[in-house]
């Protein structure tokens, strides 16, 4: 089961499922710390933070040039990031760049444990290092969003009570969230980043989208289908394409005209489902 | 319990089919018949779930309930894909500790590989019999299945008119439809790769790709048969469930190919981390006729329990004839991956 975390099958899984592979963690587990709440006020903290881990990944990757023993170091690092400010905030704000950053690092200590080649050993930690500055770059983005006055598309964490309780969301409200996702994804395509667009995209497809879709499907599956490929196919085709920003816009306000009709038919859905008990 | 009283019960839940019953090994421990909440202990304290998308957020109904029926018990969810839930639960246990107390994933794969390197608990036999023989593990508890199927348009063809065999499928001159990039589709061409070996299964790979229209999703593939678009499409049951529950005269109905990946059945699953006595009283609960039923009912789920009928709309486990396989097994995607990027299906 090794290879269920080498880059090979995370490029597979980037095919798997569209988007899925741009995975998240909606909910910290602990409650995320004050600082998380006010997460836009501590930027940087958080830069400090992954400058702080670049250095022990230039250490480890010096180290492992040198021929020495590097798994300390790596559990060293380990240590530290797991309790950087940095690491609850990418957990709760930042959060489809999450799991990346896990499994990059475990992508090092696969290649220090196989005794890769030094190249092939330091591609790997300049993994971890990329994937900490992505997620730095996702909590910028969702600070901006904030400062903006748009809630974070990607962030229930954050908007959660401290003690990290889950409730489930509302229908309505995770329309009105996916709808200002895209909207802010046409934003960032506006601006030259289409991969934050996608990333996006499809975030909303699949942490809020594919939550309505159990019950929408009995009320209008011809509607499901048709969103689920506008998300999935259509919208990030236009973006990989370069099409004039009028296109993707168009697009967009298709598909939020359909997750209006989407919002009248789930008003109303939860009272006429059977209880579980 | 005897082996004849064994087979009688499971047989009568349905999930048996002929084959089945002559490969089952014989269960240790026998097969308890499913609990009521109501026998159940509270649940208490803290409970940290990491729970995997999927089934359109049905599951959160039942997380809901048992939330709402257990006043005390403070519980913390984290979301995300199967497959990346798994590969944080390594990580977190390379880094020293698994933070999760259970582990609830759509995905069999997913609970495997995590149950494959040792994170997981081993489950209590007491448990473990509450769960159809054919689907239990050591370390993770299946929660409910569903069955791939050929969904058909009956105005198009008839349901003699389909191979019983999903490699006959490649020499039929249907019309099909299919989703290559869905995880299910994945998992069922794992399946065939597992079953049939690789040589034939690059061959049905091809032979298909000829022929077949592609979709986004599952959920297309079967609308796409009801408006006629294709004669069959390859999906799980619970679509064409779902989309007859909305339309009931969508021209669009189920047959299911024999012990082959045609007509497999994967599992949904939960694993447990901790010495929490809530984690496995979570899946307790799970097991419960309740959850069964409303999985059943809601979700279109094949409950895994005594004595909890399965979907209306779906015929009894026992007329079809699903392969039997180590579902932990489909995680090893990666040479199925492998052939559909080669033949261009992917």
């Amino acid at each position: 089961m090794q290879q269920f975390l080498k880059p090979a099958l995370w490029s597979a899984a980037l095919v798997f499922a569209f988007a899925w592979t741009q995975s998240a963690l909606a909910h910290s587990h602990e409650g995320p710390g004050e600082h998380v709440q006010t997460f836009e006020k501590h930027l940087d903290a958080y830069v400090a933070d992954v400058e702080r881990l670049s250095t022990l990944l230039d250490e480890i990757a010096g180290q492992y040039a040198a021929e020495k023993d590097v798994q300390p170091a790596i559990d060293a690092f380990i240590e530290e990031w797991e309790v950087k400010k940095y690491h609850e905030a990418v957990e709760t704000v930042s959060i489809p760049l999450y799991p990346p950053i896990w499994a990059a690092i475990s992508v090092m200590q696969q290649a220090a444990k196989e005794k890769a080649s030094v190249r092939e050993f330091v591609m790997s930690v300049r993994g971890v290092r990329d994937a900490l500055h992505e997620g730095m770059g996702g909590i910028r983005l969702a600070a901006a969003q904030r400062v903006q006055g748009v809630e974070a598309t990607q962030n229930r964490a954050a908007m959660q009570p401290a003690a990290g309780q889950s409730e489930r969301p509302d229908s309505q409200d995770e329309i009105k969230a996916i709808k200002a996702a895209l909207d802010s994804a046409v934003e960032k395509y506006a601006g030259g980043d289409a991969e934050a667009a996608k990333s996006l995209i499809g975030d909303a497809y699949l942490h809020r989208f594919e939550g309505l879709e159990g019950d929408l499907i009995a009320q209008d599956a011809e509607l499901v289908s048709t969103l689920e490929k506008e998300f999935n196919v259509d919208l990030p085709v236009l973006i990989n394409s370069g099409k004039p920003q009028q296109e993707v816009v168009a697009m967009v306000e298709q598909m939020k005209a359909r997750l209006d009709k989407a919002a009248e038919l789930l008003a109303g859905v939860d009272e006429k489902k059977s209880s579980v008990f | 319990m005897q082996r004849r009283t064994l087979l009688k019960a499971a047989a009568g839940i349905g999930l048996l089919g002929p084959m089945a019953l002559r490969a089952a090994p014989t269960p240790v421990g026998g097969f308890s018949p499913a609990l009521s909440v109501d026998e159940l202990p509270e649940l208490k304290g803290k409970l940290r779930i990491y729970l995997g998308h999927g089934e359109g957020g049905l599951y959160e109904d039942v997380i809901d309930a048992i939330r709402d029926r257990n006043s005390d018990l403070d519980l913390r969810i984290r979301r995300a894909p199967s497959s990346a839930l798994a590969n944080t639960l390594i990580a977190e246990h390379k880094a020293g500790g698994v933070r999760a107390d259970v582990f609830w994933s759509v995905d069999a794969g997913a609970l495997a590989v995590v149950a494959a390197r040792g994170i997981s608990r081993e489950l209590p036999e007491s448990l473990r019999q509450q769960i159809n023989p054919t689907f239990r593990y050591p370390r993770w508890a299946a929660i409910s299945g569903r069955v791939r199927t050929l969904a058909y348009n009956p105005q198009k063809v008839t349901a003699q008119q389909l191979p019983k065999s999903i490699m006959d499928l490649a020499d039929s001159d249907l019309k099909i439809g299919w989703a290559p990039a869905y995880g299910a589709f994945q998992s069922f061409v794992a399946a065939m790769h597992l079953l049939e070996g690789e040589a034939a299964t690059r061959e049905w790979l091809k032979a298909i790709k000829g022929r077949a229209r592609g979709y986004a999703g599952e959920l297309g593939v079967v609308l796409a048969t009801a408006r006629g678009e294709v004669d069959v499409g390859l999906s799980n049951h619970y679509y064409t469930l779902r989309l007859k529950q909305g339309k009931p005269d969508a021209a669009v109905e189920l047959a299911f190919t024999h012990n082959d990946a045609g007509c497999l059945v994967n599992a949904s699953g939960a694993a447990v981390f901790s010495e929490n006595e809530n984690a496995l009283n979570f899946i307790r609960y799970l097991l419960t006729r309740e959850v069964q039923s409303y999985l059943s009912r809601e979700a279109f789920e094949i409950p895994l329990v005594q004595d909890v009928a399965g979907p209306e709309a779906l015929p009894a486990m026992s007329e079809i004839n699903p392969p039997r396989l180590d579902l932990g097994r489909l995680a090893e995607l990666e040479p199925a991956l492998a052939l559909m990027r080669e033949t261009g299906v992917l």
